[in-house]
């Protein structure tokens, strides 16, 4: 059964307001991915200094010790 | 068979209506939907490249760290000599053999890390600085190095697997 009425060239409201969904839907997918990739490559970043920071750390402590 | 249709225009007139409303809408979406869109590949272009320079920061830090420990000068030694040539670091005990030579260069494009006959080349890294890391008296305890990657900077203290003792003995 449907909730919409066909016309003569074939256009019906339920599907354009589908197509009008899909496509905010894929906008909003599209920037969601963006922005996980970008939090993805800021938690690389942090990894990567807390990883050299406590290298750093470490040296410190050794050559405090060799003093 | 036409359908019935509660509107008094025709089924064209009402086609080419909800058309128009149609790309009305897509127009307005899109409109609203671009500056959203834009920062989204703004923001991954940017934390792309912190990614990159990340990467090859990790990779000069373990590099740098495994050849710093790989130089163990014996325990009756009293000193380091390290040589300065330029844009290089030479450090000698690697591998606790007085005749082999860790080098730490920077070419202007690539920072080399090994032995000077293979080293490990990292790019895509720039304002390179090579120093010694020392203990304040001028004791040469391994290698400090910073650069700038990613658009940040970074700096790397990597020491030596041992230290000479300074009331050692043997001067070398």
């Amino acid at each position: 059964m449907r909730t919409s009425r066909r016309t003569d060239s074939g256009w019906i409201e339920a599907d354009a307001a589908v197509a009008l969904v899909i496509i905010a839907l894929a906008a909003a997918g599209a920037a969601e991915a963006g922005f996980a990739g970008a939090r993805a490559a800021r938690a690389l970043v942090a990894r990567a200094d807390t990883v050299i920071a406590l290298g750093n750390d470490h040296a410190g402590k050794l050559v405090e010790a060799a003093r | 068979m036409r359908e019935s249709s509660s509107k008094p225009r025709g089924d064209a007139g009402a086609t080419f209506a909800h058309t128009l409303v149609a790309l009305a809408v897509l127009v307005a979406m899109s409109a609203a939907a671009y500056p959203l869109a834009a920062s989204a590949i703004a923001a991954l272009g940017k934390a792309a490249s912190a990614a990159f320079g990340a990467s090859r920061a990790l990779v000069a830090d373990a590099s740098l760290r495994a050849l710093a420990a790989r130089v163990r000068p014996p325990f009756w030694a009293a000193s380091i000599e390290p040589a300065n040539s330029g844009d290089a670091l030479e450090a000698p005990w690697l591998d606790g053999v007085w005749e082999k030579t860790a080098v730490v260069s920077w070419d202007g494009e690539a920072l080399r890390i090994g032995e000077a006959e293979a080293a490990f080349r990292v790019g895509g890294l720039e304002h390179v600085e090579l120093a010694w890391l020392e203990d304040g008296s001028g004791r040469v305890l391994g290698f400090a190095l910073a650069f700038e990657a990613g658009g940040r900077a970074w700096r790397v203290e990597a020491p030596f697997g041992a230290f000479p003792r300074p009331n050692a003995r043997v001067a070398w």
